[in-house]
């Protein structure tokens, strides 16, 4: 296949795709394309639609590509849609924030952090499915240790936790308390 | 903002020096502390009050540095171990570290926020459909706890059979009766047993009136089949039966 006949192929695969398509993924539907030609075709797709008189985009996000609206279309879109918009505490979103940049971390680490009892804003995470369980840590009370989800990235339109903001200056705080 | 800094061979946020000074990253002699001051000093306005937002973050990281230089000019004592002196600093450390947790709240809400910013196409809302689907690749083990309690939960609470034990006796019945028929010439069945019964009063005293026959105290009289069973005291049987 060429490229030219590649692009309507993998557009309709990203669009019939309930979830970001990863390249795997993609790769492994259309096996006898080359991987080189594929991300060249995602890229050609991805143009594409960043034409003006386009009201979406195709986006990496949590490791895979899918068509989303551009954000200068987000009131129109609100408009129509009957479900609340996207709303987080500011609680919420800085428990989130250490569960990202620290995980897997456990509820009494999160607390000394903000200084605050959780009480309900770890159920209200994982209820969102932004946040998962991930074990237990083997310390004394075997807590539960907690980390994001996939939805967490594609909420944030992160393609994986290292495109996370700052991560770096985090790393670099990090490494005092580790030496 | 964070205070920005200028100084012989740094030039970013004081918080950032602060943990470069202390992964020894940077030598903390090689700049005046001083003239960090008298710089920042400079540029707050104290009469206007301008910048006193920076002024407060200038402040903590400040005096840690000025104290993190001062401990390296002191001699060490023996026996003092490096853990303690680290220890101290700690919550310095917490302090900016949540710091950078707030500027990563800030920087996460300036992300486009999926289902506020931008949007995909989403089977389970549009479709009216009910209920959430979750991909089986993102259940874990917190939606199948969820999924068994919430099923315990609808469950109800569990039926209970709460059993009373009547402490309704046969001996006690036997007196009872006795007693009531002391006063009355004759009764029925029915008005041996108070208003309110339970079924193991009317079993008991059923088997007491037995009891009582079988000591010939009493007389049982059914007229019909299924009918009104009479109770006599064995003195007084009316005449017809006798």
């Amino acid at each position: 296949m060429t490229r030219e006949e590649l692009i309507p192929v993998v557009e309709s695969l990203v669009f019939s795709s309930q979830r970001p398509l990863s390249l795997g993924r993609l790769a492994a539907v259309l096996k006898d394309v080359p991987a080189d030609l594929l991300s060249e075709t995602l890229n050609c797709l991805r143009a594409d639609y960043q034409h003006w008189r386009r009201g979406i985009e195709l986006v990496e996000v949590a490791g895979g590509y899918q068509f989303r609206t551009k954000p200068c279309y987000a009131d129109w879109v609100g408009l129509m849609r009957n479900s609340k918009p996207f709303k987080i505490s500011r609680a919420a979103l800085e428990t989130l924030a250490i569960i990202a940049y620290k995980q897997p971390v456990i509820k009494a680490e999160i607390e000394d952090l903000r200084g605050v009892e959780l009480s309900g804003l770890l159920h209200q995470l994982l209820e969102r499915g932004l946040v998962r369980m991930a074990g237990k840590k083997p310390v004394p009370g075997r807590p539960f240790m907690y980390a994001t989800t996939k939805t967490f990235l594609e909420v944030f339109g992160l393609n994986d936790l290292g495109s996370l903001p700052t991560l770096k200056d985090w790393e670099e705080l990090k490494a005092p308390g580790a030496g | 903002m964070a205070y920005m800094l200028e100084v012989d061979g740094f030039k970013g946020p004081l918080d950032e020096l602060l943990v470069k000074a202390r992964k020894k990253l940077i030598d903390i002699f090689s700049f005046s502390l001083a003239d960090m001051v008298k710089e920042f000093l400079d540029q707050l306005n104290l009469e206007t009050g301008d910048g006193m937002e920076t002024a407060i973050d200038f402040l903590v990281p400040a005096a840690s540095l000025i104290y993190l230089k001062s401990r390296f000019l002191l001699p060490r004592e023996e026996g003092d171990g490096g853990e303690e002196g680290e220890d101290e600093l700690d919550p310095i450390l917490a302090f900016i570290e949540y710091q950078r947790i707030k500027e990563a709240v800030d920087s996460l809400c300036q992300q486009q926020v999926l289902g506020r910013d931008v949007f995909c196409r989403s089977v389970s809302e549009d479709d009216g459909q009910p209920g959430q689907v979750y991909d089986l690749e993102d259940v874990n083990i917190f939606h199948l706890a969820k999924a068994f309690f919430h099923l315990l939960d609808s469950l109800g609470p569990e039926p209970v059979l709460e059993l009373k034990l009547d402490s309704v006796r046969v001996s006690d019945r036997i007196e009872q009766i006795t007693a009531l028929l002391a006063s009355n010439p004759g009764l029925n069945f029915r008005q041996l047993l108070p208003e309110q019964y339970s079924r193991r009063h009317l079993v008991v005293t059923f088997l007491a009136l037995l009891e009582l026959v079988r000591q010939r105290l009493i007389l049982l009289l059914q007229p019909d089949p299924w009918g009104e069973i009479m109770v006599f005291p064995v003195a007084q049987i009316p005449e017809e039966v006798a």
